[in-house]
C-alpha cells in the first residue's frame, strides 16, 4: 500500500510517498519506524500512539476504523501527519 | 477603567466633528469589547433598512480589553459594519500591530459616521484628532498609501486603509492595516470607501491599566506555556503556517475544487504547503506578542523581477487554486500580494471567479460578456479578472457584485456558493457536518472563522465528521466561546490550545470585571443572540439560514465522504431548539430575558 507523509512526518522521513506491506495499521508503522527511526518521535509517545499524530485510511482517521488494528489492503492510502490546522483568523 | 481605555472616539465626516465619550462600564462588561460592543452600538445606533452605502451606516474600528497588553497573541480588533456584500451584520476581523495602537492612543473603539464629500484620511495621535485631505493617497494601491502617510504623519503611526477595491465599492473590498493585515470579509472596505474615507493612521503612547499585574502576569505565563506546547500552535502553525492545510483537507476529500463540484483536487500537492515552504517561503511573521507567528513571508519570481509580500495562506491558496482548478503556486501568490494591494478578500474573489467559469462552462456566459474565455485551471484568466475586478472594468463590474448577485443576473442562482450571499472557504462540509450548519447559521454569511467546528472534526478528530449527529452542540458552543475571543481582542488560533478556563483568569486579572465561568461564555451566547437579533431586524430569517444547493442534493463522488450530502434540515431544527429560538430562528423572549436582550 501507499503511505503519504505530510508536512513534519514528510521532513522526518525525507520522504513524500514509500511503497509498504503490512495486514494492519500496526504492522505498518512498526516497519516504518523501524526503517526510518527519525519518524519514531512523531508517531509514538513510547509504545502508545502520540495523541496528537493523524493516521488516514483512504482519508478516514482510524479512530473511526478500528484504531491500530484496522486492516489494510493492498490499494490502500495510508496519510500521516501532525495535527495541524488553518483557517484564516 | 483597567483592561478598557474607557474612552470611544466619534467621528462624523459629514459635519467634521470629532467627540470623544465615557464608555459604559456595564455596557463594556456585558459585550466585552471589539466584535461584542460595536455590535451592541452598531444594533442601537443604526436606523433599520439603512443600505450598506448609505451615510449613516456606521464604521466602527473596535479593540477588546486585552487588545495590547501582555496577553499572547491579543493583537486583533475587529471592524464592524452594515455588510454591502450580505446586508447583514458584518465583523471583520485582524490582527498585526495597528489594533495595539488604537489602545495606546487612548482609545477602544473609533466610530465613524456620515461621508466626507472630498477623500480625507484621519490622523489619531493619542487625544490629538484631524481630519486631513487624502487626494494626494486616492486612487493609491496600499503599500504607497501606507507611505505616504507615515510621511505626512509620524514614520511610526499605523496604518489601516483601502486600496483601489475599497474606493470602487467592489462589494468584498476589504480593510488592510500594517500593509498586508487584512480584516477582509464581508465587505467592510467598501463601507469605508462609501465614506471617502482612504486612511486611519494611529499613533499612540499610552499604557493600559491592568487590574491586578501579578495575576496577569501568571496568567500569560500559564497560557504562553500551552501554547508553546500545543501541538497544532507550539509546532504545526509555526512550521508550515497556515497551508498545510491544503494536503490535510484533499486527504479528507473535502478540498473543494471547481466551485465544488468535486472533494478531491489533482494540483494539491502543488500548491500545498509543502510546495510553499520549500519554494517561495522567505520567513515567519507574527502578530504583536504572538508566539506562534503563522504569517509567512514569500518572495516570487515575476516577470522577471522578485516580488515580496505577504502571505498566501490557506484558505487564498484554496479559492484562488483548488476552487478554480488552478495548481500554479506562483500564480496564486501573485493574485494574493493583488488582493493585499487593492484591499480584496482573495476568499470572494476566488468563489466568484469559480463561479463564473462554471456559468461559462454551461454556457450561460460567453466571451462577449467575459471578454476572455474562461475555463477551470486557466490562472492567466484569473490574474486579468482580478484587475478588472478591483477597478470594476468590464466584465469585472459584474465580479465585483460578488457569486449571488452574478449568478441570480444570469439565472442560475444555484451556481453561487454561498449563504446569505458571503461566498464558503476552503472546507467542503458534506464531508464534515458541522462546518455545513456553521456556514449556514453564520451571523455574516459563508464563513468559517463564526464556529470553526473544523478544529473538532478534522484537527483533532475529537468528533467523526460524517455524521450530524451532536454537531448543533458542538456548533454552539464554539460560536459562542468564538465571540468571547473576538470580543476579547485575542486569537482564534489561540483557541487550539487555550480554552474558556484560560481566558477567564487574564480577563479578570487585566480588567477586574470578575466574571465567571458563566457569565463569561453568557457574554459570547449574548454577543451571538444580538447578532442574530441585528439580522432579523434586517428582514433575514430561516430560509437565510440555507446552503446552496449543491451541498443538499448533489453527493460527494469521490473520498471518504463519497455519497454524502449536508444533513441540514435535522441539524438545524437541533440548532434552533438548543439555542432557545423558534422554528423560525427567533429567540424567545424567555432567552432575550435571560441574556439581558429584551
Ligand atoms: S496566530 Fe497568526 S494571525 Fe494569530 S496572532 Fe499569531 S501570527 Fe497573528
Amino acid at each position: 500500500m501507499k503511505i503519504q507523509f505530510l508536512g513534519l512526518t514528510r521532513q522526518a522521513a525525507g520522504l513524500v510517498h514509500l511503497e509498504l506491506e503490512g495486514a494492519t495499521v500496526a504492522d505498518v508503522l512498526q516497519r516504518l519506524v523501524a526503517s526510518y527511526p527519525d519518524l519514531r518521535s512523531h508517531v509514538f509517545d513510547g509504545s502508545r500512539l502520540r495523541p496528537d499524530i493523524c493516521i488516514l485510511i483512504n482519508g478516514r482517521n482510524i479512530r473511526y476504523l478500528a484504531g491500530e488494528a484496522t486492516l489494510l489492503d493492498d490499494a490502500d492510502t495510508i496519510t500521516i501527519f501532525r495535527q495541524v490546522a488553518g483557517g484564516t483568523p | 477603567m483597567f483592561g478598557w481605555m474607557g474612552t470611544i472616539l466619534r467621528v462624523n465626516l459629514s459635519t467634521g466633528k470629532i467627540t470623544k465619550e465615557k464608555l459604559d462600564e456595564k455596557m463594556a462588561r456585558d459585550y466585552i469589547g471589539a466584535r461584542g460592543l460595536a455590535s451592541r452600538i452598531l444594533y442601537d445606533e443604526l436606523p433599520p433598512g439603512t443600505e450598506p452605502f448609505d451615510p449613516a451606516n456606521l464604521l466602527i474600528f473596535a479593540a477588546g480589553p486585552l487588545t495590547g497588553t501582555a496577553a499572547t497573541s491579543a493583537s486583533r480588533y475587529n471592524v464592524v459594519t452594515k455588510s454591502p456584500l450580505t446586508g447583514a451584520i458584518a465583523a471583520s476581523n485582524s490582527g498585526g500591530y495597528l489594533p495595539a495602537e488604537i489602545k495606546y492612543a487612548g482609545y477602544d473603539l473609533i466610530i465613524v459616521e456620515g461621508k466626507s464629500e472630498e477623500p480625507v484620511y484621519l490622523w489619531v495621535h493619542n487625544d490629538r484628532v484631524e481630519i486631513r485631505s487624502a487626494k494626494a493617497m486616492w486612487g493609491k494601491g496600499v503599500r504607497e498609501t501606507d507611505a505616504l502617510i507615515r510621511e505626512e504623519t509620524d514614520d511610526e503611526a499605523k496604518i489601516i486603509s483601502i486600496g483601489l477595491a475599497g474606493e470602487k465599492l467592489v462589494r468584498f473590498a476589504g480593510v488592510i492595516n500594517d500593509r498586508e493585515r487584512a480584516a477582509g470579509r464581508s465587505g467592510v472596505g467598501a463601507v469605508m470607501g462609501s465614506k471617502n474615507l482612504k486612511a486611519v493612521a494611529v499613533r499612540g503612547t499610552q499604557g493600559i491599566k491592568i487590574k491586578d499585574g501579578a495575576a496577569f502576569r501568571e496568567a500569560v505565563l500559564r497560557n504562553m506555556n500551552k501554547i508553546k506546547s500545543g501541538p497544532v500552535t507550539g509546532e504545526g502553525l509555526p512550521s508550515y503556517g497556515t497551508a498545510i492545510l491544503v494536503n490535510v483537507i484533499n486527504s479528507h476529500g473535502i478540498l473543494p475544487t471547481n466551485n465544488f463540484q468535486l472533494g478531491e483536487f489533482h494540483g494539491a500537492e502543488a500548491i500545498s504547503g509543502e510546495t510553499l515552504a520549500r519554494d517561495l517561503l522567505v520567513r515567519n511573521r507574527g502578530c504583536l506578542a504572538c508566539p506562534i507567528g503563522c504569517g509567512r513571508v514569500t518572495e516570487i519570481n515575476w516577470e522577471g523581477e522578485r516580488e515580496r509580500g505577504e502571505g498566501p495562506e490557506y484558505e487564498s491558496i484554496w479559492a484562488l487554486g483548488a476552487a478554480c482548478g488552478i495548481s500554479d503556486l506562483e500564480l496564486i501568490t501573485k493574485v494574493n500580494y493583488l488582493c493585499n494591494e487593492y484591499g480584496m478578500d482573495p476568499i470572494t474573489l476566488g468563489t466568484t471567479v469559480a463561479c463564473a467559469i462554471e456559468l461559462f462552462a454551461e454556457g450561460v456566459l460567453t466571451v462577449e460578456e467575459t471578454g476572455v474565455p474562461l475555463n477551470f485551471g486557466d490562472g492567466q484568466a484569473l490574474l486579468e479578472m482580478t484587475r478588472k475586478t478591483a477597478l470594476r472594468e468590464g466584465f469585472g463590474d459584474m465580479l465585483a457584485e460578488g457569486s449571488a448577485r452574478l449568478a441570480e443576473k444570469y439565472g442560475r442562482p444555484e451556481l453561487s456558493m454561498s449563504s446569505k450571499k458571503q461566498e464558503y472557504p476552503a472546507y467542503d462540509p458534506r464531508g464534515a457536518q458541522g462546518i455545513g450548519l456553521g456556514y449556514a447559521t453564520s451571523n455574516r454569511g459563508g464563513c468559517h472563522v463564526r464556529g470553526y467546528t473544523i478544529g473538532a472534526e478534522i484537527v483533532a478528530a475529537a468528533v467523526d465528521p460524517l455524521t450530524s449527529a451532536g454537531k448543533a452542540k458542538l456548533l454552539i458552543d464554539v460560536q459562542d466561546f468564538t465571540c468571547v475571543v473576538d470580543s476579547v481582542g485575542m486569537c482564534l488560533f489561540t483557541t487550539f490550545s487555550l480554552g474558556p478556563d484560560d481566558v477567564l483568569p487574564l480577563l479578570n486579572a487585566a480588567t477586574g470585571a470578575g466574571y465567571t465561568d458563566e457569565s463569561l461564555l453568557q457574554a459570547g451566547e449574548r454577543i451571538w443572540n444580538l447578532e442574530r437579533l441585528f439580522n432579523l431586524r434586517e428582514g433575514l430569517s430561516r430560509q437565510d439560514d440555507s446552503l446552496a444547493p449543491r451541498l443538499l442534493q448533489e453527493a460527494l463522488s469521490t473520498g471518504p465522504a463519497k455519497g454524502h450530502v449536508v444533513e441540514l434540515e435535522r441539524m438545524l431544527d437541533e440548532y434552533y431548539q438548543l439555542r432557545g429560538w423558534d422554528s423560525e430562528g427567533r429567540p424567545s423572549s424567555e432567552k432575550l430575558q435571560a441574556l439581558g436582550l429584551e
